[in-house]
């Protein structure tokens, strides 16, 4: 039953993760991987050696912690909330339009941001006209981590509502019943039926955002990189793209690839024997 | 590259957008960079081997084309001709079928929709039956360049013909270049080149950048050799009486102060001006030869940190627009256009502002020195990209390629430049007034992108365009003519350079950045210069003075 | 059906909080419609509408349709979008069915390649393959300038199947035990217990999928040689990055061109609309509960 999965995987990530070797290798297209130079541990030892590298991949776990403890549960209490209206057809409604600005693109997300909080822009202008000094909200390196962390709740957390919802939509009705007869008040219910409900996956979204944890957002870095500096700004994938693929060395942006693979294979490990520990089977269990 | 979540493909962002380096903002200093340190040049000496171990390959001998009489001439020195119309009777310049009824495969990139297929585009139909030949096109988004063209390498999918844009710094392009398309040199160094009768009417600064490890491989599309200037909205400039032409730093910033009213959201500039105020420091053009064949890189210059800082006092002083650091180009020509930024600094064409709108009243401000001497002004190129030919040992392929080339090439005023600027007459052009006018079918079908891969010397003929325009344009390319100042390493090729010069010139540009938007003090401009050197950049100075021929 | 459906047990409401709820509602759609509102009333506007608010219209003072007139000038956009439509459909459908069926084989416990299956897929979730070996595997295969170079490579994500996994595993273990005593096959349970409890999920997923089949450029990027064979995104992607319509930029005496913003979010109004009408119908399914008597039956 597994095999048309199997069969894809094996032919489009297995063998070409073979191809991962470049990471240890000069790799040059027009050569090929049998005539690119072997380099060893070379790649490695240039990303590790280059401190932007370092501060990279430093923005980049501080932006993956900002977006578990900031961006996580949104769409979680906005699933509950969403829930809990009971109009049929205003549920369905807000449910409809929740999402829409995951469809927007970054370029329109950040000039939209641009013309709210700018240096020109409407809140800005407004401070200005009574007096207030304005606030630097787009070009401070010091708040960035927050901004990008703000502006990924705006766009994406209706989009994870979704899944948040058919979680809940899966929870036996009767139990709410049951729960009520017993004499538990809204919060008890939402501690007692829903909560635990939801428990599986929001365990399972857990571990899997922690497993894509690194990528952290690219397109939306770059372009407000300018704005305040590769020192407050630079996350692996925009470091990956300035030292690796825009001078064509493949065989470095490979090596930080696989580095990224193997520190999100460390946080799903981890993640996935806590789940253990709280009783959830989480994404694998021995 | 790891897989998105949620859906099946995402890599979505990863597929790397070049959009930054090239939407003229911030980074756009960095493109400029790019272009031109990549191939290797000859100046015409003989005997040093290029990396082939082929000798060097002469330049092409120069024929003067044919050419109707300009209304405004141009000159050797690079200013274009002005013509007030496309001369309707032009005659043929090549001679016999250029084709041989074949398929005609090329790469090409595309800034805008592709166009439209074959069976509804009247110019492409045209085009087919002119050549006879069936021209199919591979277009590519230019921003994705540099994604899908290794793809093609590694998988030997390279269509017949690849156009490479200048600008784009495709990885060792020497070696792919011997690896995978064929020398040329046989067919158009010196007099050989005269069988192609238009190619020898290219001027020899397009052709340099033809050259790799001292050999011709591909054929040019000439570009005009000016690079940037400053465009100023006129109307800004007579309200507060200023002149559209400072002639110091001082009258420059004098100038900006008085165009800024925050007040009512006007301000001077909207991005930023690195190449003018390094120009206006007297900055040279990347690399400085000196007497004793060293490679002196312009960082060192003596007034390039002090440029920067003008600059960035201009910004702390208010004349740039608050939102400089993220705005992109379409909003910047939008606010010029209204008005509401007085200066922008933009390529030669700037098409974004001139050609969309007949009614902008603009002007170009001369060069001119921070104390008023005698300024530089940094040529580009020359050409705006190489087209190659497949490695291929087949005469007649070669043959048909160059004859190809060779119709492109055709000059302003025969009777093939017709036909490839406008096309069928009926579908895509109508004549008003004994004036050719293209239709808006006769403009979208020629984003078929063929016109794009060679070409003669450009000329300015824009009777569709804002009135005036082209005089203004020639005779500030007049006035600018006498400070044109090269580059000594544009067509030089330097190992390291290739290599790196991408991630190494991002670190200068980051620190020109922070230093601009005021984070950080010229100091660590100096430092990034100094990374700059030991990274990298002391070798590439090294290795451009060991390619230097001549 | 009365308007709120108010189960028994949930006893009266409180007019407070009910205010409250209302008010978070409304906030809630304010911030998500807003940009959606510019971003169409941008598609309307004239170029001296748009300069005058600095790039982005919030209410046009005239409409004008200049913009959606320019992009489906020719066939290709038409075109590009029936390819678009075809690809996501015929994508979903495959890629829905690679990942129940794995789902539901790696959901069940004891089987003896278990484990090492599920390393198998949960690994590909950490590590990518890259770009070009990709490449070329779909051109060893053959399938370049083909439509299944679309759809297949990426057509097994290990998240989505983990995501309906754990779906699956959230059925309560009688209903299995119980058809399989009653003697069912694997495909029997599948279809009878694992479906149509699991239509939320399938939903989800399913939604997850077509976004990412209609969004894909990249792939067609790769791929397609042929422009005439481009989806929708592909075909948009410069002109979004850019700015303009046509390279050639002469301009047609007596014509003032739309504005680029207008045609810009034009494009995104036309590149979104499809998939916001395919979420209504699909959350109908996301919405319901479990069925009650499941268990009985």
């Amino acid at each position: 039953m597994v095999a048309p999965a199997v069969v894809v995987l094996l032919l489009f990530t297995y063998i070409p993760l073979l191809g991962n070797v470049i990471a240890f290798m000069d790799y040059v297209p027009f050569l090929g991987f049998r005539d690119s130079e072997w380099v060893g541990l070379d790649n490695f030892s240039t990303l590790f050696s280059d401190g932007a590298f370092w501060n990279a991949l430093w923005n980049t776990l501080q932006i993956t912690a900002l977006q578990l403890l900031l961006f996580f549960p949104v769409p979680i209490a906005l699933a509950v909330f969403l829930h809990s209206v009971l109009r049929s057809s205003v549920k369905r409604f807000v449910q409809s339009v929740v999402y829409l600005p995951h469809f927007l693109s970054w370029v329109i997300i950040v000039a939209l941001f641009q013309q709210m909080f700018g240096g020109a822009g409407v809140l800005n202008r407004f401070l200005i006209t009574h007096g207030v000094t304005p606030l630097d909200i787009m070009s401070n390196p010091d708040t960035f981590k927050l901004l990008l962390t703000f502006q990924g709740v705006w766009k994406d957390a209706g989009w994870g509502t979704i899944i948040f919802l058919a979680a809940i939509a899966a929870i036996d009705i009767h139990q709410y019943e049951a729960a009520t007869i017993d004499g538990a008040g809204a919060t008890r219910r939402f501690w007692h039926v829903t909560l635990p409900g939801m428990r599986p996956i929001i365990v399972l979204m857990l571990i899997l955002r922690l497993g894509d944890s690194l990528t952290v957002g690219f397109e939306q870095v770059l372009l407000q990189r300018d704005a305040v500096g590769p020192g407050a700004a630079e996350v692996l994938d925009t470091y990956v793209y300035f030292n690796g693929v825009v001078d064509g060395s493949w065989g470095t942006a490979t090596a930080a690839g696989l580095l990224k693979g193997i520190v999100s294979l460390v946080l799903v490990l981890v993640a996935n024997s806590l789940a253990h520990k709280l009783g959830e089977e989480g994404v694998y269990q021995r | 590259m790891t897989q998105h979540r949620g859906s099946a493909f995402g890599l979505d962002t990863h597929g790397v957008s070049r959009r930054s380096v090239l939407r003229g903002g911030l980074l756009g200093a960095a493109a400029l960079a790019f272009g031109g340190s990549v191939l290797s040049a000859c100046s015409g000496g003989g005997g040093a081997a290029g990396g082939s171990g082929l000798p060097l390959a002469a330049m092409p001998t120069y024929v003067e084309p044919p050419k109707p009489t300009p209304f405004l001439p141009g000159s050797a020195d690079g200013v274009m001709d002005v013509y007030k119309a496309f001369p309707l009777d032009g005659a043929r310049t090549v001679e016999g079928t250029v084709g041989d009824g074949g398929d005609f495969q090329f790469l090409v990139m595309t800034y805008g929709q592709p166009a439209p297929p074959l069976a509804e585009n009247a110019y492409w139909q045209t085009l087919n039956a002119e050549l006879n030949l069936n021209l199919k096109p591979v277009m590519v988004p230019y921003a994705d360049f540099p994604t899908k063209f290794p793809a093609l390498v590694a998988g030997d999918d390279l269509p017949e013909v690849v156009s490479l844009p200048m600008y784009m710094n495709t990885p060792r392009l020497p070696q792919l270049a011997e690896a995978k398309f064929t020398d040329l040199s046989d067919h158009l160094a010196g007099d050989a080149v005269k069988k192609y009768p238009n190619l020898a009417g290219v001027q020899e600064s397009a052709w340099r950048n033809a050259f790799l490890g001292g050999r011709i491989y591909g054929v040019p599309k000439s570009d005009p050799i000016f690079g940037g200037q400053l465009y100023t909205k006129t109307d800004l400039f007579e309200k507060a009486g200023v002149s559209e032409h400072p002639q110091s730093l001082e009258e420059l910033q004098e100038t900006a102060a008085a165009l800024t009213d925050s007040g009512s959201g006007v301000y001077a500039f909207g991005g930023p001006i690195t190449e003018l105020v390094l120009q206006v420091f007297g900055v040279p053009n990347k690399w400085t030869r000196t007497s004793d064949g060293t490679f002196v890189p312009h960082y060192e210059h003596e007034g390039f940190v002090p440029a920067i800082e003008a600059m960035a006092s201009m910004y702390k002083a208010g004349s740039f627009h608050p939102d400089t650091a993220t705005m992109d180009k379409t909003q910047r020509d939008s606010l010029f256009r209204t008005s509401r930024l007085a200066m922008t600094y933009d390529g030669n064409r700037a098409f974004g502002i001139i050609a969309d709108d007949r009614e902008l009243e603009f002007g170009m401000a001369r060069s001119f020195e921070k104390d008023g001497g005698t300024p530089v002004y940094w040529t580009g190129g020359g050409a705006y990209a190489v087209t190659m030919l497949r490695k291929t040992d087949d005469a007649a392929t070669i043959d048909r390629f160059l004859r190809v080339m060779d119709w492109l090439s055709a000059p302003f005023g025969s009777k093939e430049s017709f036909v490839q600027s406008y096309g069928a007459e009926g579908d895509n052009y109508s004549i008003i007034d004994g004036v050719p006018v293209l239709n808006e079918r006769g403009q979208r079908e020629q984003d078929l992108g063929f016109a794009y891969i060679a070409g003669a010397p450009q000329i300015l003929c824009n009777p569709q365009g804002a009135p005036g325009v082209d005089e203004a344009i020639h005779t500030w390319q007049t006035s600018v003519v006498p400070f044109l100042t090269d580059n000594p390493a544009q067509h030089l090729y330097s190992e390291t350079a290739n290599a790196k010069s991408g991630s190494l010139e991002q670190g200068v540009t980051d620190a020109i950045t922070s230093v601009f938007l005021g984070r950080d003090s010229a100091t660590a401009l100096e430092r990034a210069i100094a990374t700059w050197k030991s990274n990298g950049g002391d070798k590439i100075a090294a290795e451009y003075a060991e390619a230097y021929v001549g | 059906m009365t308007a709120v459906d108010r189960p028994a047990w949930l006893g009266k409401p409180n007019p407070g909080a009910t205010a409250l709820r209302g008010v978070a509602l409304v906030l809630i759609c304010l911030v998500v419609i807003f940009p959606f509102v510019v971003v169409v009333s941008t598609s309307l506007a004239t170029q001296a509408d748009i300069d005058a608010n600095g790039g982005y219209v919030v209410w046009p003072a005239s409409l004008s349709f200049d913009a959606y007139q320019q992009i489906f000038n020719g066939t290709q956009v038409t075109r590009s979008i029936l390819i678009s439509l075809g690809i996501t459909t015929v994508g979903t459908a495959f890629s829905l069915v690679c990942t129940v069926l794995a789902a539901y084989g790696l959901s069940r416990k004891g089987s003896l390649f278990q484990r090492g299956l599920l390393t198998f897929v949960l690994v590909t979730l950490l590590f990518g393959p890259g770009m070009i070996p990709v490449y070329l595997m779909v051109k060893n295969l053959g399938m370049l300038n083909t439509y299944w170079a679309l759809i297949i490579p990426g057509a097994v994500s290990a998240f989505n199947v983990v995501i309906i996994r754990g779906f699956i595993q959230g059925i309560p273990g009688e209903l299995f035990d119980a058809a399989r005593i009653d003697g069912a096959s694997e495909w029997r349970v599948l279809g009878a217990i694992v479906l149509p409890l699991s239509r939320a999920a399938i939903a989800v997923v399913g939604l997850f999928l077509a976004v990412g089949y209609w969004n894909n450029y990249f792939g067609p990027l790769l791929y397609l040689n042929d422009s005439s064979m481009w989806p929708l995104q592909l075909l948009m992607r410069s002109f979004v990055l850019q700015g303009n319509v046509s390279s050639a930029a002469q301009h047609i005496p007596g014509t003032v061109p739309p504005p680029q913003q207008a045609i810009q979010m034009a494009l995104v109004v036309i590149a979104t609309l499809p998939i916001l009408c395919a979420y209504p119908f699909l959350t109908k399914h996301m919405s319901k509960g479990m069925l009650t008597g499941a268990v009985k039956g």
